[in-house]
This record gives structure tokens, sequence and C-alpha cells, in this order.
């Protein structure tokens, strides 16, 4: 008798259409892999690690200082489609105040205290009262609010792609559909922390192209 | 809530899987994946590849009859009755791609006897299912011509029974010569060839193996 069993691809998808790219990480493990991740002191210092605790992710901070900024991303390879995929990422702020946390997609690593263009990402900037989409194309970032307030908790941000809109879900509630300076440069997946002092945790990234 | 496991495994027990995405911004050649071959150009991601023809691992030769690819070192850690399963595509028509599992590292050139892999390769007409016991290694070409399109390529090892590859959901060839027989162990391997004068490259953006 001839077995035969699924593989875990075929519970996605069927293998008649193509297997597209796909990233699943949940940053439980002892140290980063640095293979697939590169952790970036974008403005030094910046300081990265596993938190010792259940749930609890790995923790992005900008240390002490002026105008400090530190992010994981891959180096600038981007695999993933301006017109067609989907960002998932389980985050938290570790605080509220006078700090960026972002997580999303994004092309280059130069951050956002250049404001790095072509981009599709959460934008939890503490000058605004709720969390935001900010999305750029090669020449203009523009920022849409959601209707859910900066607050210290584990949020699961959605970020799809598509070659019309841009679309934001947060705990599974569609918050925003962004039409405008999306972009327009395939990408790689981001997660980063702007501030003096300033953390956010990360416990989950799912990117895929659709 | 369905739980993975029993999605996979369901009827039987867990055992042994390898799982790659490709994703990621530096080859994984620390723990997971040996680079083989390197004269062929060595293994790199691609950064910026066309449309969706995104790279994961991409393979790039650089003179004629250089190939290259990815291994696992000798880690033999499956069985004759196992599944091999990856989606990659070629640059250029006069190239080969080949990837599959077998007894030892080996190379394009020389490829162990005991193993059994795809290949899309310009040596052959059409998309081949090669495989070799410990005497001979021979070749099942499919109906699918050679080309450079992203396929699904799917081998089941059934032990004494037969290889079969599934291209792109569909059952294109069924083996029973010259099959890997159960006194070896197998590892997974990817490789490119470049076969003229052009450069090449081979793409893989997945790779999954598992026992049965």
């Amino acid at each position: 008798m001839t077995l035969s069993k699924p593989s875990i691809i075929e519970q996605l998808q069927p293998l008649t259409l193509p297997i597209k790219q796909h990233l699943v990480h949940d940053f439980s493990g002892r140290v980063l892999d640095t293979a697939r991740w590169n952790a970036h002191a974008v403005n030094s210092p910046a300081s990265f690690g596993h938190t010792n605790g259940a749930d609890a992710g790995y923790r992005i901070t900008a240390d002490g200082g002026a105008n400090n900024e530190g992010m994981l991303n891959f180096n600038n390879i981007r695999q993933y489609s301006h017109t067609g995929s989907v960002a998932i990422w389980v985050e938290r702020d570790v605080q509220n105040t006078s700090y960026t946390g972002y997580c999303g997609l994004a092309n280059g690593t130069t951050g956002v205290d250049s404001d790095f263009p072509e981009i599709a990402l959460l934008y939890n900037w503490s000058v605004n009262t709720n969390m935001g989409l900010r999305t750029g194309d090669a020449s203009t970032k523009s920022t849409t609010e959601s209707s859910v307030a900066l607050d210290t908790n584990w949020h699961c941000h959605k970020i799809e792609l598509t070659s019309s809109n841009v679309t934001h879900t947060i705990d599974g509630v569609l918050e925003t559909t962004k039409t405008t300076n999306r972009p327009t440069a395939k990408l790689q997946p981001v997660a980063g922390v702007f501030g003096n002092g300033k953390s956010i945790d990360v416990r989950y990234c799912e990117a895929w192209n659709t | 809530m369905t739980l993975l496991y029993d999605l996979i495994n369901n009827p039987g027990f867990i055992k042994r899987r390898c799982l790659w995405h490709f994703s990621e911004w530096f080859p994984e050649t620390a723990y997971t994946w040996h680079e083989s071959d390197a004269a062929g150009g060595g293994v790199t991601l691609d950064a910026a590849p066309a449309g969706l023809t995104v790279g994961g691992v991409g393979i790039t030769t650089v003179s004629q009859n250089d190939a290259g690819g990815m291994n696992k070192n000798g880690s033999l850690a499956f069985s004759n009755r196992s599944v091999f399963l990856t989606t990659a595509k070629k640059t250029i028509l006069n190239s080969a791609i080949n990837g599959g599992l077998r007894a030892s590292n080996g190379d394009v050139q020389n490829p162990p006897s005991q193993c059994s892999e795809f290949h899309n390769n310009s040596g052959y007409t059409n998309i081949a299912l090669v495989t070799g016991d410990v005497s001979a290694v021979s070749a099942t070409e499919s109906s699918t011509a050679d080309d450079i399109n992203w396929h699904n390529y799917r081998i089941d090892l059934n032990g004494t029974t037969n290889n079969t590859l599934t291209l792109d959901g569909a059952l294109a060839i069924t083996k029973t010569t010259n099959l890997p027989p159960a006194t070896y162990r197998y590892q997974p391997a990817l490789y490119a060839q470049q076969r003229s004068t052009d450069a090449m490259s081979g793409y893989f953006r997945y790779c999954e193996v598992f026992d049965k």
C-alpha cells in the first residue's frame, strides 16, 4: 500500500497553486536568529533581546540619549510585494509617551527618524492620540489614525497590501482602508522604536505574498 | 481549534520533519543548511528579483558546468519512506536545477547512487525523476518539457513499492526501478548547474521534508 500523507504547505494551499514567499516567526528562543533578522541600531545605542517571561516576546529598545532608534529588518532583502502581501505583527508598546513604535513592511533601513520611504506600517507616534497606519510612496508619507487609543497592551496588527489599497486590522477589527501614498517597491518586514530609553515588544511575525 | 499536529500526523505520531521558507536576509548555513560546491558561485539571497518571482535562495553559477547547492552536510535524517517538497525555478533553459533526497553530499556532476531527485535539466527533454539504488541510477521523464517557470515538486518515496513525482499537484511520474534502498538514510539537497556559457541561477523558496 502506498501511504499518502499531507505536507504542512498542503494544509494552507493546494499544490496546483504556486507556493509563494512566506515567513512565520514567533520570537520564541534563547537568542535572535540573526540569519533571518538583522538587529539594526539605526541611531546608536539600541539594544535587543528576548524577555524572560511567559508570552513576553522580544524587546527592541532605543537606549538612553536623544533620537535613538533600534529596528529589526532583513537588511533590505525585500521579498514581499507592495501590491499583494500581508504582514501580521503581535506587538506592544512598553510606554505610551515620547516615542514612536512601528512594525509592518518597508523599503530601506533608515528608520522613522529619517522617515524612510516606501512603507506600510503600524505607526504608534505619541504625538497622535490613536494607533495609526502610515504608508509612503517614493516621495510622500501620510498617516491615518485608527479608533484605538495608544496603550501598553498587546495587540495583533494585520496590514494587507493590494493593488488598490492598504488595510489595517487591529485585533481582528478592520480599522483603516488607505488608498493614498501606497508603496511602489518591494518590501521587507520591519519592527522598531524611536525615542530616548523607549521600548517595544514583539512576539509574532507572519508575512506572505498573496 | 484544529491542531496542525492532528492535520499532518493523524493517524500516526510525530516523525522527523524539516520545513524551510527561505524568507530571511542571510542564507541560514550556520545551523540548517550546508553550502555545497561553492565553485558554482555560492548561495545568496536574491534582493530584488522581478515581480513575484521572488528568490528565496538564489544559487548562481559563474562558468560552464559549474554547480552550486545546499544540503545538510551528511546529516541523513530521512528514510526511503518519506516526502520531499520544494518550489523552484531556473533562469535560463539551457541549465539544470535538481533537488530531492540523497544518501551523501555528492554534487551535480557526480550525484550519489542512492537518491531520488527531480531534474529540470536541459540534459533531458522533459522534467524527470532520477532515482538510484546501490547499483544504478536511472531517469524517467514526465510529459512536461523543461522550462524556466516556477513549479511545485513533490517526491514521495514509498519504500520498495515506487517513487512518485507530483508536479504542480498532478501525479506526473511513478517509477519502480532503481529505488533508493531502506539500508541507507537520506538528506535534502537543492542544486543548480550551468550547462552553457550563459550564467544562470536557480531559485528555491520553499522546502519541506518529512518521514511518513
